[in-house]
Parts: structure tokens; C-alpha cells; sequence
């Protein structure tokens, strides 16, 4: 853990040079500290059991070496070499559909084919409603748009609430999925809305809530946060989250003096 | 194809329905899904304007009231999957089909999920954005972002030998399905965009079409319910998409997004 945390301090960036890639039962993981898509990976490997190298990049300076891997130059990226080759995967849930078939350990999807399909559809309809509204939140430059996402956002907590299982305490049920990995660490970073923009969730979502703190219990979940603590770890992101709007308001300003 | 039903279908103990309009790429794609497969299913044809209608039991059904939608009994409950990809994927591993629609092998797996996210992601909003947009440039746009799209599939999404997607496969599979009812529609482009495949694609995207349309599975679904000319009457059923008035999901959805910037 302090090796990871020493590495994930010094990203590679442009001009590095490529780490020596893992093998197919030890894959190197591409990942950085703060993307959420990246952290449904991180937490998928972990669940599973599977033994990786984690490799930390620079996404505003992209080593030359990370397209050959992923042609997008995103994370998550999990890269290997076999049979002389270099092999890569990447897009979260692509990654994880893999890292579920294509390795030993707990199942993360049930076995019966009707109940895997909805944990599928739990993601892809997450994937539809909650992220895009969580962005709107974030990026907000007026109190218009903020209000406006503001209700979207409450919406989509307010669907996912009636959507999670209702006993729990994971979204399918009682047992942690791929639709956990997938959800977790958005929610997790619902605690960092407020203090960016003065975000509450709406009262009520008691299920979102219950769901939340049991993802941010499980250690596979707490091996994917850099650091492990939840609050340090809201903390440092809020400052990421920080720069992330200032970059957009100063690019924002940028083309519109060009104009 | 099944002819026009009237009101709801008789949902099948075990077996499964398919509601779905002949019109709608979406919908194909889980119809290709079922035929490549060959389990057993139904299939309701919703009847003219019943998308955009929406019966009673339609939206009891799926109350997005969007087709493709998957229907049936367990014990007599009922059981209803939506999204047509995740029906593919249920279609693949879980109703005994006698034929494989993905690779065994997870990596090839993977990367077979690789090439149905990416037409979808990328290529698919492209076709929708040529025919909606309405300003010259954000149509050049589409146009140089579908070119990409459409080279990058040639050059690298489809098998090189063909002609389906997958490598040595002699049948289609879950790639096949997701991509080909956008593919089928290249000549709705070409209708009323004037739109070609850009050179390096057009070799290998015209042979996959042609041995794609001589496939029963794939045959299957390119018929008019009514007994019309299916190719004349496809490129009728984009008129509105084509004039801007469109109001289906996938054209607000595309209506309310930018035009794109970049061809990546």
C-alpha cells in the first residue's frame, strides 16, 4: 500500500518510459487516483482476487506508450503480454465483463442469465441517468444551470434509490456485483458535491445512503482509494475536483476571448 | 417476419417475445441475436404509428415504450428485458441456443464487446447526426466522423477475411448483430445525404453487406410487414428524420446533443 501510494505520487507522463507489462494471470492496470471509471476496475480486480501491477499515468500529459494499449489514451486500461504479444482491454465495464470471465475468484455477476441481465441493465440505465446529471452538477457556471442540474441529479438519486435491491445491502442483493463496482464510485464522490457547489442529495434516499456506506465498507473498495480513509480521500478530491472547474472556467474564458 | 399483430401479444411459458417494429435498427439488432442463435421465440410486430402511440399494454409491458423489449412467463410471472445489447447478451447465455453468438475464449470476448462498444458509442450517433442536423458544416462533420468510424471497422473492428465480423467465424455473431442494421442503412445515407462509405471502408463493408443479406438470419429481418418493397419503404421511414421532425428517443437524444467536433 505505500508503494501504491508512493507510485500514484509520481504518475508517468509524457516522456516516461513504458513499465514492463505483466503477464495474463498478473496484468498491469493502468489507472490514475481520481478517475471514477477507473475505480470500477480498480475495485472489480480487487474483489476478484486478481493479482495486478498498478501503473499510474498523467492524463493531462499522456505518455507516448498508452495509445498503442488504449487508442482513447484512457483508464482504466489493463494490458498484458502473451505469447510474445502485447494484449489490452479498456472501457470500465468491457474491463470488467473480463475480469469476471477470464479469471478464478468470487463470481461478480449472479450465475441465473435473467438475473445478470439486470444487473447489466442496472449499470447501463446508471450509466444514462446519474453520471451525465452528476457532471451537469459539477460544471455548473450559473445558478440556472446549476438548479436545472441540481433536479436532474435529485432525479436520478430518487430512481436509483427504488432501483437498488431493497434489502441489500449491495444494488442486486446480498451479494457484491459488478453493478456495485460500477455504481460505487460515483456515489462515493456524491460527498464531494457539496462542498464543491453546495450539492445535497434530496432527503428521503434512504436506500442510496444504506448502499453507499456498505460500498465504502468493503475492502475492496477501500484498496481502490488513494488514500484509504474516506474522508482524506473525499478531501484530496475535492481539491482534484477543484482544478478540474477551474480548468474548464479558464478554457471556457479562453475561447470565448478568442471570439 | 411476423405480419401486423392486433393488441397485445400471449406471453410464452419459457419462451420468448419479441416485440419490435420492422423500421427500427434497435430492434433488428436483438432480431438478428434471436435468428443467428436459433432458440425458439415469438415475435410481435407492433402495428403502424403503435411506437409512437404507445398502447396500455405496451408501456405495462416497458414503460420506456421502446422496442426492442423481451417478454415472457416464468411460473406464470412475468419476465421483461430491455436495451438491445444486454437482450443480445441474455439472448447469448441464457437461452440455449443451439448456435454460439460470442467467443468462448474471454479475451476474444472482450475484445468482441470492444468492437460493439465503439460502433455503438461512436459510429451509430453519426449516422443519426448526417441525417438530422440541418446546418452544412455540422452535416461535413458527421460525415468526416462517420468516414473514421467506418474506416476504422474495415480496417480494424471486422475480421480481415471475412465476412463477418468475428475472425474464422462462418456465421454471425453478437458484433454482427450490433453493427449490420446501421450497415443495412447505408443506402438511407446515400438517399438522402448522398453519402458513400469513404474509399479504404468500402471494399470490405460492400462484401460484408452482400454475404450479410444472402444469411437466412439476416433475411429474416429485412421484410415488410405488410409485403411492401422493404428497401424503398426503409428509406421512406427516414423522411422525417431526414426533413428534421423526427421525434423519436434516439432523434431528441441526438437533437439535444452538439454536433461533433472532432472525428475521434
Amino acid at each position: 500500500m505505500a508503494t501504491e501510494t508512493a507510485a500514484a505520487d509520481a504518475p508517468l507522463a509524457t516522456g516516461s518510459a513504458r513499465p514492463p507489462l505483466g503477464s495474463a494471470t498478473k496484468p498491469t492496470f493502468i489507472t490514475t487516483t481520481s478517475c471514477p471509471y477507473a475505480q470500477r476496475s480498480w475495485i472489480a480486480l480487487n474483489e476478484k482476487g486478481v493479482e495486478y501491477e498498478p501503473v499510474f499515468v498523467d492524463l493531462k500529459s499522456k505518455p507516448e506508450w498508452f495509445f498503442p494499449l488504449n487508442p482513447y489514451g484512457r483508464v482504466p486500461t489493463l494490458a498484458w503480454q502473451e505469447g510474445g504479444e502485447d494484449r489490452s482491454l479498456y472501457e470500465s465495464l468491457v474491463v470488467n465483463e473480463y475480469v469476471e470471465d477470464g479469471f478464478d475468484g468470487p463470481s461478480l455477476l449472479p450465475a441465473n442469465p435473467l438475473a445478470r441481465a439486470r444487473a447489466r441493465l442496472l449499470i447501463d440505465q446508471f450509466g444514462a441517468k446519474f453520471s451525465p446529471a452528476f457532471g451537469r452538477v459539477m460544471f455548473a457556471t450559473d445558478a440556472p444551470e446549476a438548479a436545472a442540474a441540481a433536479s436532474a441529479l435529485d432525479e436520478a438519486i430518487r430512481w436509483l434509490d427504488g432501483a437498488l435491491d431493497p434489502s441489500g445491502p449491495y444494488a442486486c442483493g446480498d451479494a457484491f456485483t459488478l453493478a456495485d463496482c460500477a455504481l460505487a464510485p460515483f456515489a462515493i464522490r456524491l460527498g464531494v458535491l457539496g462542498p464543491l457547489c453546495g450539492y445535497e442529495p434530496p432527503a428521503g434516499a434512504a436506500r442510496v445512503a444504506a448502499w453507499r456506506e456498505a460500498c465504502l465498507a468493503r475492502p475492496s473498495v477501500r484498496a481502490s482509494m488513494v488514500p484509504s480513509d474516506p474522508q482524506a480521500y473525499l478531501d484530496k478530491m475535492l481539491d482534484t475536483y477543484k482544478s478540474y472547474v477551474a480548468d474548464r472556467k479558464a478554457a471556457a474564458a479562453a475561447a470565448a476571448a478568442k471570439k | 417476419m411476423a405480419p401486423v399483430a392486433d393488441g397485445p401479444p400471449v406471453l410464452a411459458e419459457g419462451k420468448p417475445t419479441i416485440v419490435s417494429t420492422w423500421m427500427c435498427p434497435f430492434a433488428q439488432r436483438s432480431l438478428l441475436a434471436l435468428n443467428a442463435g436459433g432458440a425458439p421465440y415469438s415475435h410481435h410486430e407492433l402495428g403502424e404509428g403503435e411506437l409512437y402511440s404507445k398502447p396500455a399494454w405496451f408501456t405495462d409491458l416497458n414503460p420506456a415504450g421502446l422496442v426492442p423489449t423481451l417478454a415472457w412467463l416464468h411460473k406464470g410471472e412475468r419476465r421483461v428485458l430491455t436495451e438491445s445489447l444486454i437482450i443480445n447478451e441474455f439472448v447469448a447465455e441464457g437461452l440455449d441456443c443451439p448456435n454460439p453468438l460470442l467467443p468462448a475464449d474471454p479475451f476474444e470476448r472482450a475484445r468482441a464487446r470492444l468492437v460493439i462498444d465503439r460502433f455503438g458509442s461512436k459510429a451509430v450517433p453519426q449516422f443519426y447526426a448526417l441525417l438530422l442536423r440541418k446546418d452544412e458544416a455540422e452535416r461535413a462533420a458527421a460525415r468526416a466522423a462517420l468516414d473514421a468510424q467506418l474506416e476504422w471497422l474495415a480496417a480494424e473492428g471486422l475480421s480481415a477475411k471475412g465476412p463477418w465480423a468475428l475472425e474464422g467465424w462462418g456465421a454471425p455473431s453478437l458484433v454482427d448483430c450490433a453493427v449490420l442494421p446501421f450497415l443495412l442503412r447505408l443506402p438511407v445515407l446515400a438517399h438522402y445525404r448522398g453519402y458513400a462509405p469513404p474509399p479504404a471502408a468500402s471494399d470490405r463493408l460492400a462484401a460484408y453487406v452482400e454475404a450479410a443479406r444472402a444469411h437466412p438470419s439476416v433475411a429474416a429481418t429485412m421484410v415488410h410487414p405488410a409485403g411492401h418493397d422493404y428497401a424503398s419503404a426503409l428509406i421512406e421511414s427516414y423522411a422525417k428524420y431526414a426533413d428534421g421532425t423526427a421525434n423519436s428517443q434516439v432523434a431528441r437524444e441526438i437533437k439535444s446533443k452538439a454536433a461533433a467536433t472532432t472525428t475521434k
